[in-house]
């Protein structure tokens, strides 16, 4: 047939031909080739190619009906055709049974590829790899082989429907597409381990049986079709860009000609997933291949619980958000090397999410761990302690992004990983029932040695945590414990001058925080001395500023005064992290220079702190709260209680939603709105405003601390005013006593209690008493704070009332003229 | 012929700006640059291989996905620039295939095709071969050997031949059939 008008002859007819079917068509060309044999059999040549398998319409485009060919009857190996079933761009699939007896149905698939002998080796080879693939979620390749220059495949026969359709025909649920994914991934891994991919994961290739299993079916078929074929080129160098693909399902590596490999799988189970769970494919607006082409290579998935949403599925949404967002974007992420690592991982995660355990698709883990923990533990957990783990965690996590050094990171992401694995062991679904933040970290302090014995620093760094965590907690005695462990093993093991600067920080501060003032100069000093020659601002600020504080309580006001000016110095030179570290040492001024009397240098500093900590903190931040409060309080000092009033009101209410209404902060709050509210002469409400935050003081820090005393004070003198004064002098009388013991002698504060107690007998008229205590209180406090202290001050006042009700005009006189305007 | 897509991306830009305001001229230099582009990236995936088999069908949607990128917006008339890029890569593929067969003694390494939309999907054929049989049919079937030329060199699909052609699905899928059926036959038609 080499003859071109022949040729076009015979191209004619064939194309006449095609409209005529069955017997017509027959007809037709007897007519028409009219006894010429050769025209006759190249139009049958033809129309054989048109109508046959081998020819299917265009990769994405099916088969018209019409051009098929009935196969029923065929043998293949032991088997024989018996139902058509479908069909796809790789070929049909028909249905069979076994020829010699043997009870057995099989799906066979003829591929729609001619093989030679080569290919048929390569072929053969793959479908021996594919039949050791054993899982009960993937059908079973029975037998495979090449007839009649046909590749087929026979696989176990699925009686079962499309996974997508069995889902909306069961209505199943969020968890229970979840679990059959998750065996389909259990499959996946499977196969993977025989070095298997199956690269063509969607609905069409996942059926489910009727009792409820998936099967995926295909299974390497796409690999063993690329065997076949590679006969045709001279060895590996088939093109790698572009292949047929399944838009919506098709990995960015299948579409960039990046490599296949176990990540291509995760995503087309992600995809599947997608599918399933979000009723819409990945990119489902990008309908044309092409289109798909330019979204996957491009653009991220849309989150599937947005989609969800856009489907109208607003349970599914509402299922997906968090967890099953984060495992299927994972599985879809662009990058094959931020997928999971493996099936396994899939499932794993698949399977966590099933049992509402942590997804280790979440990051960053620490704090999605955290939040996990305090959801299911929220009855056990107040508000306070989540704040307080979560400012644990996140600490841990700064600086395990910070740390500059291996060792350092070393010792972080240790510590980070304990953490974790200690919220992770704290399991609902295990018998502990109620775990407390308290408890968690009594348990990582128990648990410390045996776990962590071989690495001291990691240790070392772990204890540190819990220290701080525990002080926060208002548990002091834990906090020390855990700090003593700390140093001791710091010392032991020669830690760094920068660990054991910050051990000693965090001694320091507990021992402030538990009132010992005087204990904790030392280890402070040391800190600061340490610190100072390394270039660790931070620590070093932090450090200063904690000693500034127990200066200003050890009679040493002028060194804590000119610490914290050095500090604010350092902080000003640094970056934006820590000029905004300025507001503690403002604040610490605000509060000493108040104390101290000089009421307008500490307004300055408590405005720029207050200023200071607006922009830099979030609103109810603890910080922002408790440097309000200082302003506040200062206000209050400045004669100006009834503008200080409701500031002061607003912070404890404030503080009682993010702190709770227990915690050390809220109380401290409450003192200053009692002392605010005495200097209103507002007596009786300031007892009842005190008495509690009093209690609930002792009770947490005990009977000597300070803000307990102060809150005593506050009510012993709310009492003395309000005709309780029996109670309010016993109440002053014990705060005397204890602060005799706990503050060194000559500090101011003990002469308050004096003046306090003074002012106390004068309301009961038992004015000889009163003359002697406000005679000793006020010279105490002039040779403390000077004249111009507003308790001075306070104590003048008290002995001019005095001397007037005790007719001794010209004795009011001489202490009234000292008041100042 | 060196790799000149780089340095030709804004030019190529500001040509699909013409072409798509409608300037015919834009039209004839925007051909001129995506043979260059089409065939740098041919040369690229054939240089040191003995003997290739080049999916066009991947090379015009590589060519695609890059000019979509370089504008970042969407094809108003993606068959028409398919339909283009077909053009292109078959001139592209049949240029390089013939510089091959001249410059080896021995007749040189073809460049063969695959993914050619044709029926099995892993068959390869000659370019030269395609080249002319389309060549052939072009006598006999005008619009069929255009439709076939724009699924084997250009991948567009049906619906896309048809809106590029300015025919009907139907009419497009049958001479398809027929088309195709014939360039397979003659194809693998026994020497």
């Amino acid at each position: 047939m080499a003859d071109g008008g022949a040729r076009a002859r015979a191209y004619r007819l064939f194309a006449a031909a095609l409209d005529y079917q069955g017997e017509w068509r027959d007809q037709f060309l007897t007519r028409e080739c009219n006894g010429d044999p050769a025209i006759r059999a190249e139009v049958d040549a033809l129309l054989n190619i048109a109508t046959s398998e081998l020819a299917v319409t265009g990769a994405l485009l099916p088969a018209p009906e019409r051009y098929r060919e009935d196969l029923t009857g065929q043998t293949y190996g032991h088997f024989r055709l018996t139902q058509h079933i479908g069909e796809g761009g790789m070929g049909v699939v028909y249905r069979a049974e076994r020829s010699d007896g043997v009870q057995q149905s099989v799906a066979i698939k003829l591929l729609s590829t001619t093989v030679g002998q080569a290919g048929r080796a390569r072929f053969e080879r793959e479908a021996q790899l594919l039949a050791q693939i054993e899982h009960p979620a993937v059908a079973r390749l029975v037998d495979a082989g090449v007839e009649r220059g046909r590749a087929w495949l026979a696989m176990e026969f699925v009686n079962g429907l499309r996974i997508d359709e069995y889902c909306r025909a069961r209505g199943l649920g969020v968890d229970g597409v979840v679990e059959l994914l998750a065996q389909l991934a259990g499959a996946v891994a499977a196969a993977h381990r025989m070095l298997v991919v199956h690269n063509d994961i969607k609905p069409a290739n996942v059926l489910v049986t009727t009792d409820g299993d998936p099967k995926l079916i295909d299974f390497g078929i796409s690999r063993a079709l690329q065997e076949v074929g590679a006969e045709k080129s001279d060895g590996p160098a088939t093109m790698a860009v572009g292949r047929l693909f399944s838009p919506g399902f098709a990995a960015p590596e299948q579409i960039n000609g990046g490599p296949v490999t176990v990540a291509t799988d995760i995503f087309g189970l992600g995809a599947l997933a997608y599918r399933l769970l979000t009723g819409r494919t990945t990119f489902a607006d990008a309908v044309e291949p092409l289109d798909y082409m330019l979204a996957i290579t491009q653009r991220d998935v849309e989150l599937p619980s947005a989609a969800a949403q856009q489907s109208g599925l607003l349970a599914q949404a509402r299922d997906l958000r968090g967890d099953l967002d984060a495992i299927l974007c994972k599985a879809l992420e662009r990058n094959p090397a931020r997928r999971y690592a493996s099936a396994m991982e899939l499932q794993a995660d698949l399977l966590n999410y099933l049992a509402r355990r942590p997804v280790a698709a979440r990051v960053p883990t620490l704090w999605y761990r955290t939040a996990k923990f305090v959801r299911r533990n929220l009855p056990m957990v107040s508000f306070a302690a989540i704040l307080v783990l979560g400012l644990a965690v996140g600490i841990a996590l700064m600086e395990l992004q910070r740390s500059r050094t291996t060792r350092a990171q070393d010792v972080a992401a240790r510590r980070a990983e304990f953490i974790e694995n200690l919220l992770a062991s704290a399991d609902p679904a295990s018998d502990k029932p109620s775990v407390t933040v308290a408890a968690l970290l009594d348990t990582a302090a128990r648990e410390l040695d045996h776990k962590l014995g071989g690495e001291p620093l990691v240790e070392a760094s772990i204890l540190g945590m819990i220290a701080r965590t525990n002080a926060s907690l208002g548990r002091y005695p834990e906090g020390l414990a855990a700090s003593d462990r700390e140093l001791a093993i710091l010392r032991a093991q020669g830690g760094s001058a920068l660990e054991l600067g910050r051990a000693l920080t965090t001694r320091g501060d507990l021992l402030r925080e538990f009132g010992r003032w005087s204990d904790a100069v030392p280890p402070l000093q040391q800190a600061v001395a340490m610190l100072r020659p390394l270039q660790v601002p931070a620590d070093l600020c932090n450090a200063m500023d904690t000693l500034g504080l127990v200066l200003a309580r050890t009679n040493q006001e002028k060194a804590a005064e000119a610490m914290y000016h050095e500090e604010i110095a350092i902080e000003t030179k640094g970056d934006a992290a820590l000029r905004a570290q300025r507001i503690h040492p403002m604040f610490n001024l605000t509060v000493l220079l108040g104390e101290w009397g000089r009421f307008t240098e500490a307004a300055e500093y408590g405005r720029d702190a207050l200023a200071l900590a607006r922009e830099t903190l979030p609103a109810d931040h603890p910080d922002l709260l408790s440097i309000e409060t200082a302003y506040a309080n200062m206000l209050g000092n400045l004669n100006q209680p009834v503008t200080a009033e409701p500031l002061l009101r607003e912070v404890v209410a404030a503080q009682t939603r993010v702190l709770g209404p227990g915690h050390k902060a809220t109380l401290l709050t409450q003192i200053g709105l009692g002392q605010n509210l005495l200097t209103q002469h507002r007596y009786e409400e300031a007892a009842a405003t005190a008495l509690p935050a009093a209690r609930s003081l002792e009770s947490m820090l005990g009977a000597d601390n300070a803000y307990a005393l102060s809150a005593w004070h506050t009510y012993g003198m709310g009492a003395c005013g309000s005709h309780q004064e029996a109670k309010g002098i016993a109440a002053l009388q014990r705060v005397d006593e204890a602060r005799r013991r706990v503050y060194p002698a000559g500090t101011w504060v003990i002469y308050n209690t004096q003046l306090g107690i003074g002012q106390c007998l004068y309301h009961l008229r038992r004015y000889g008493e009163s003359e002697a205590t406000l005679l000793a209180a006020v010279s105490g406090l002039e040779t403390a704070r000077g004249s111009g202290f507003n308790r001075t001050q306070e104590g003048y006042r008290a002995l001019g009332d005095l001397y007037a009700a005790m007719g001794k005009p010209d004795a009011a006189a001489h202490w009234r003229s000292r008041i100042l305007p | 012929m060196t790799d000149s897509t780089a340095a030709d991306s804004s030019d190529i830009s500001a040509l699909l700006e013409r072409w798509s305001r409608g300037e015919k001229q834009a039209y004839d230099q925007l051909l001129a640059h995506l043979y260059g582009d089409i065939h740098a990236i041919a040369v690229r995936q054939l240089h040191g291989e003995r003997h290739l088999t080049i999916r066009p069908t991947a090379l015009v949607h590589e060519v695609y996905l890059r000019l979509a990128e370089l504008r970042h917006m969407q094809w108003q008339d993606r068959a028409h620039f398919l339909c283009m890029a077909a053009k292109v890569t078959r001139q592209a593929l049949v240029d390089e295939a013939r510089r091959r067969r001249a410059e080896k003694r021995d007749g040189g390494w073809p460049v063969t095709l695959s993914d050619t939309n044709l029926g099995a999907s892993e068959a390869a054929y000659d370019a030269l071969d395609v080249d002319s049989l389309l060549g052939e049919l072009q006598q006999f079937d005008a619009v069929a050997a255009d439709i076939v030329a724009l699924r084997v060199f250009g991948g567009l699909s049906i619906e896309e031949a048809a809106e590029a052609l300015k025919l009907s699905v139907a009419t497009v899928n049958r001479r398809w059939v027929t088309g195709k059926s014939w360039l397979a036959r003659e194809l693998t038609r026994e020497a």
